[in-house]
């Protein structure tokens, strides 16, 4: 008993009431329903939030890394885009027979413009089609809204399309529904401006009304295409023609879809009116 | 009295009313949290420094020093008890309530008590 007393003597007496308070503690937390469920909702809340604070000091010495793989993902995600992508698919939309006695002269690739000039003197559009989609130089380009110009290079899966905004462009246009054309060109500067010139000044053109459009008269393009209206005409002093100014329908700066056109008779054509050239 | 003897007296004592009430480790952490702070305020309240053998009976000291004794004493234990009990600060109001209509009994009780084992010492 003395020695016990003596053991017991040695002991710090903090401790040994820390002791005996842990013991008495953990037989509550274990043997007392309502003080068991009590702690242990406190401690999961109390380790919640020690868990929360140790992960926001952990992922924020991983954010380098988290970073770099998110850098990786949006490259790879990026490249799925749609707009990324070059889109093979060809849609032909046109009516490829309407009855036996109609056959298809022309027919159209759609296209969207890759890149796009208005501000030079001589300027070109590209479209993302090219000879695997059948297209091939001196083939007209058109929109829903007018006409873009003519292919003038082809790659195999690009084409450059020399504008209708270009110094030298010519676009046979006449005025609807009147029967006299001229070619239509463009003179630099407003992009939404051409003037039709060779037309001689007894025909009667008012401004505003008169529509303008194709003529069918190229291989280009085919007939009775919308290019614009008749914004101003006048004929200069000593001139036998009108001057047109002629207002496009179609934004050149904006255009994003084009329709390329397959004019299947274009090289019958070409062969047969090659044979008169040498007499003229 | 040595205080760490004292100390495992209070936690046997304590289960063995743990045992009774069939609430184990409640009586026993408030009874070493008594005996552990019993020597503090013995110190405060008795101020003639007694040393640690002496048992502090009613008919050593006189009746107030013994009444502000057991009141210490009593509520450091009350207090400890229905902390243990309710076992979250959210009960604060009930464990003064409590601690407080027990203090009243008890006290009545422990005077009595003390009173009728005057005569062991």
């Amino acid at each position: 008993m003395n020695t016990f007393l003596q053991l017991l003597n040695r002991i710090n007496h903090g401790a040994l009431f820390a002791l005996l308070l842990s013991i008495s503690l953990f037989m509550i937390v274990r043997n007392n329903e309502a003080q068991g469920k009590i702690f242990w909702n406190s401690a999961g809340m109390v380790f919640g939030v020690f868990g929360n604070g140790a992960n926001a000091v952990w992922s924020y010495f991983n954010l380098r890394r988290e970073n770099e793989k998110l850098q990786r993902e949006i490259s790879v995600l990026r490249g799925q885009l749609a707009q990324d992508q070059y889109n093979d698919q060809l849609v032909r939309d046109t009516l490829q027979k309407i009855d036996s006695n109609r056959i298809q002269i022309y027919e159209y690739i759609e296209a969207a413009v890759t890149n796009n000039s208005v501000d030079k003197p001589k300027n070109y559009l590209t479209l993302n089609r090219g000879s695997r989609h059948g297209v091939k130089e001196n083939m007209g380009v058109i929109t829903a809204e007018g006409v873009l110009g003519v292919v003038r290079y082809v790659s195999s899966n690009y084409c450059l399309v020399m504008s209708i905004l270009h110094t030298d462009s010519r676009v046979s246009a006449q005025i609807k529904g009147k029967g006299f054309y001229g070619s239509l060109v463009w003179r630099g500067r407003d992009p939404s401006r051409m003037y039709l010139t060779d037309i001689p000044k007894h025909n009667k053109i008012s401004s505003n009304e008169d529509i303008v459009e194709t003529t069918g008269f190229s291989t280009y393009y085919p007939p009775g295409v919308t290019i614009g209206t008749v914004f101003y005409h006048e004929i200069p002093p000593g001139s036998s023609n009108h001057l047109i100014q002629v207002k496009l329908k179609v934004n050149m700066a904006n255009v994003r879809y084009a329709q390329i056109v397959v004019n299947k008779h274009a090289d019958e054509i070409n062969q047969l009116e090659a044979s008169i050239k040498d007499e003229q | 009295m040595h205080i760490n003897l004292m100390l495992i007296i209070a936690f046997v004592a304590g289960l063995i009313m743990d045992g009774a009430y069939n609430t184990l480790g409640v009586h026993a952490a408030s009874s070493i949290f008594l005996a552990y702070c019993r020597n503090a305020f013995l110190s405060w309240v008795i101020p003639r420094g007694l040393d640690d053998h002496l048992t502090p009976s009613l008919k050593r000291l006189d009746f107030f020093p013994f009444l502000r004794y057991a009141t210490f004493g009593l509520l450091a234990y009350l207090v400890f008890y229905y902390s243990m009990v309710f076992f979250s600060p959210v009960y604060f109001i009930d464990i003064t309530i409590k601690t407080l209509l027990s203090f009243t009994v008890s006290i009545f009780f422990t005077l009595i008590l003390a009173g009728v084992l005057n005569g062991l010492d």
